[in-house]
């Protein structure tokens, strides 16, 4: 197992490799750099930049340099965690910058995947094995208003009700004023607390309504299997029969998901933090791109790689324990 | 038959389902009983209702479109006394103690019958455990490696760990076999226990099952479609058509004499080893259960039919210890 876990992490290394050097290529694809647009922002505000001033700003964030000279600028210092420094953000380093973002992020994200587990995998369950009864129906329809409804498009509606019909205060950001430059306290944490959930009922619901969809149909499938009927002969209570041997054989697609959704949470919470004002790495990668500055843009992107590959490693060690036809050899 | 001698005792059982297009009726009127140590084979195709059959016996008819319509499924107890299967709920208690500990039941599809994810020793003690008292995690064990061993399952103190993944059609069938005796049962029913194997692992199954029956004194509801199978472990034969009983004999006089042309069919169109003849199908298929014809459900394949049987219904005749469902025995004909 621990072999198995050290190999997967050892290969990681060449495929992260390959990675940086596509997301690299492709992040100097569109024409111009960060200095075009720059110039571009500049003189769209009415004012002009001479002439030796940009030669002067391209020496230092070294643009003018041929690509694999960035290229190796940028990867030198990955083992220290040096990715570079950031041009927007007045050449701090981007490590710093996602320092500042990525707890939140991993907050935000982590929160939503177990809300989704949590309330999904119950569902699921109640809906299969009360199929086409009057909860079930129930929950298919709120859960395809769940699947269609534009993430920001909730979040626009959940602070209206909030603000115009609870008279909540403004529930956007992670922390309410007082709080957000204060020193971590109990009443930090609770106010964290109070904030956190309309992020993560944003962004969960559409995946909410995709557990319960593929709960309910593997379920489904599992219950007409023959080991389900013999259990039941055997004489065992529906209840055991249902969650101990039903259940445990319907989670494979389930984790397999969740472990692919990882990366996904960044960025797919992009609008939603623009729209909540959440300190999330969405917002950041957003204009990193925009503004072509490349190597934060291309650090964001690498870390959604790292993610993608970590969590289909925890789904598959997940998987191994599940369903023990799963070895690792 | 006395009722002392028997195990269980089905009468005039109606199972149907609920369907978008109309009732199906799954078994129709079906009435049988099974002697101690006996064994009663139901033979018919697909869909004749006999899985039907066994399932309404076991109360796990597949909810909630399936239902018990009518009838009595009377289980008698080791001491005699009696209890109406139909009138519990198929979670209740006392259905649950019944099965697994009373009746227990083995499958078709031994490679789908146990659990992926259990060990084949975890499920058999999940058995035990339910139904005896055995107070130590080691004599469980020791249990379900015993049952394994019973089974001829060679090494059954390594093998009790292992998944089913790890264990052949033929061994998991025997692993069934164990999980299923484990409670020492009084009436087993096997549901096609041997067609998804191949013939010399069907023979060692049948051999198994007819030995433990002898070592147990156990009843045997035995469902198939190999009239082959039938005549080697069955005392009595019951031939199943559209969810009804259509002949019900004892197993010498069926294959010697067969009476409902259903039956004779069956027999024509099997191969016997020596006969070098052409084998003879049924011609024509079985009528949608959900459209019966108003007269003999078998009038549209018959070749013996007659006027009456397009219209009427044909009672059960009682000629010489057999029973039958065809006008050809009517008093008249004879």
């Amino acid at each position: 197992m621990f072999n198995y876990i050290l190999r997967r992490i050892v290969v990681m290394i060449p495929v992260l490799i390959f990675i940086s050097m596509f997301i690299f290529f492709i992040i100097q694809l569109p024409p111009g750099n960060y200095l075009d647009s720059y110039v571009a922002l500049v003189s769209s505000q009415g004012e002009t930049i001479s002439g030796e001033r940009v030669a002067k700003l391209e020496k230092r964030y070294g643009l003018n340099q041929p690509v694999y000279v960035k290229y190796w600028k940028w990867v030198k210092g990955f083992i220290f965690l040096d990715f570079g420094n950031s041009f927007q953000y007045d050449n701090a380093s981007v490590w710093s910058i996602i320092k500042e973002y990525i707890g939140f992020s991993i907050l935000i994200a982590g929160s939503t995947q177990i809300f989704m587990i949590v309330v999904g995998i119950p569902i699921g369950i109640y809906s299969a094995t009360h199929q086409y009864s009057f909860g079930d129906y129930f929950w298919t329809v709120l859960g395809f208003i769940g699947l269609s409804i534009p993430n920001f498009m909730l979040a626009l509606i959940l602070m209206y009700v909030g603000y115009f019909v609870f008279g909540l205060p403004s529930l956007g950001g992670l922390f309410s004023e007082q709080y957000v430059t204060a020193p971590w306290s109990i009443a930090k944490f609770i106010d964290l607390l109070e904030h956190l959930w309309i992020p993560v009922v944003v962004l969960g619901t559409s995946g909410t309504a995709s557990v319960i969809r593929t709960m309910r149909a593997n379920l489904l499938d599992v219950l007409n299997m023959q080991y389900i009927s013999t259990a039941r002969a055997k004489g065992l209570k529906e209840n055991v029969v249902i969650y101990k041997h039903a259940v445990r054989n319907a989670l494979h697609v389930i984790i397999m998901w969740a472990g692919m959704r990882l990366p996904q949470l960044i960025s797919g919470s992009t609008v939603v933090s623009i729209v909540l004002s959440l300190p999330t790495l969405g917002p950041i990668i957003y204009s990193a791109l925009k503004s072509q500055d490349m190597y934060l843009a291309g650090t964001v992107l690498l870390f959604q790689c790292i993610l993608l590959l970590v969590g289909n490693l925890i789904a598959d060690i997940v998987l191994g324990f599940v369903d023990p036809r799963i070895q690792y050899n | 038959m006395s009722s002392t001698n028997c195990v269980i005792n089905v009468n005039n059982l109606h199972t149907f389902f609920n369907t978008e297009n109309g009732i199906v009726k799954a078994v129709n009127g079906v009435s049988f009983s099974i002697e101690k140590g006996k064994t009663l084979g139901i033979v018919g195709e697909s869909g004749c209702g006999k899985s039907m059959t066994s399932m309404s016996v076991m109360n796990l008819v597949p909810r909630p479109k399936g239902y018990i319509a009518e009838g009595e499924i009377n289980y008698y107890y080791q001491d005699g006394s009696k209890i109406d299967l139909t009138k519990f709920d198929h979670d209740s208690e006392t259905m649950r103690k019944i099965r697994g500990n009373e009746i227990a039941m083995i499958f078709q599809e031994p490679m789908t019958s146990l659990n992926p994810v259990y060990t084949v020793g975890d499920q058999i003690i999940e058995a035990i455990k339910l139904h005896q008292d055995y107070s130590s995690k080691a004599e469980l064990r020791e249990r379900a490696i015993d049952m394994l061993a019973k089974v001829g399952i060679s090494a059954p103190q390594n093998r009790v760990d292992e998944y089913p993944h790890e264990f052949s059609g033929g061994m998991r069938q025997r692993a069934m076999i164990a999980m299923a005796l484990s409670c020492n049962p009084r009436l087993l029913i096997a549901d096609e226990p041997t067609t998804a194997l191949d013939v010399t692992v069907e023979a060692q199954i049948i051999e198994l099952m007819d030995q433990l029956q002898q070592d147990m004194n156990m009843s045997i509801m035995f469902i198939t479609h190999d009239l082959g199978v039938i005549g080697d472990v069955a005392d009595e034969v019951m031939v199943m058509y559209t969810g009804k009983v259509v002949e019900k004999s004892d197993t010498k006089s069926l294959f010697k004499e067969p009476k409902h042309p259903y039956t004779k069919g069956l027999l024509k169109s099997r191969p016997v080893i020596g006969r070098n003849q052409r084998l003879e199908p049924i011609e024509g298929s079985v009528p949608d259960l959900l459209h019966l014809p108003v007269g003999c459900d078998f009038y549209n394949r018959c070749p013996r039919a007659m006027e009456i049987c397009k219209t009427e219904e044909p009672p059960v005749f009682e000629v010489a210890d057999c029973k039958v469902k065809c006008w050809l025995y009517r008093k008249e004909e004879q």
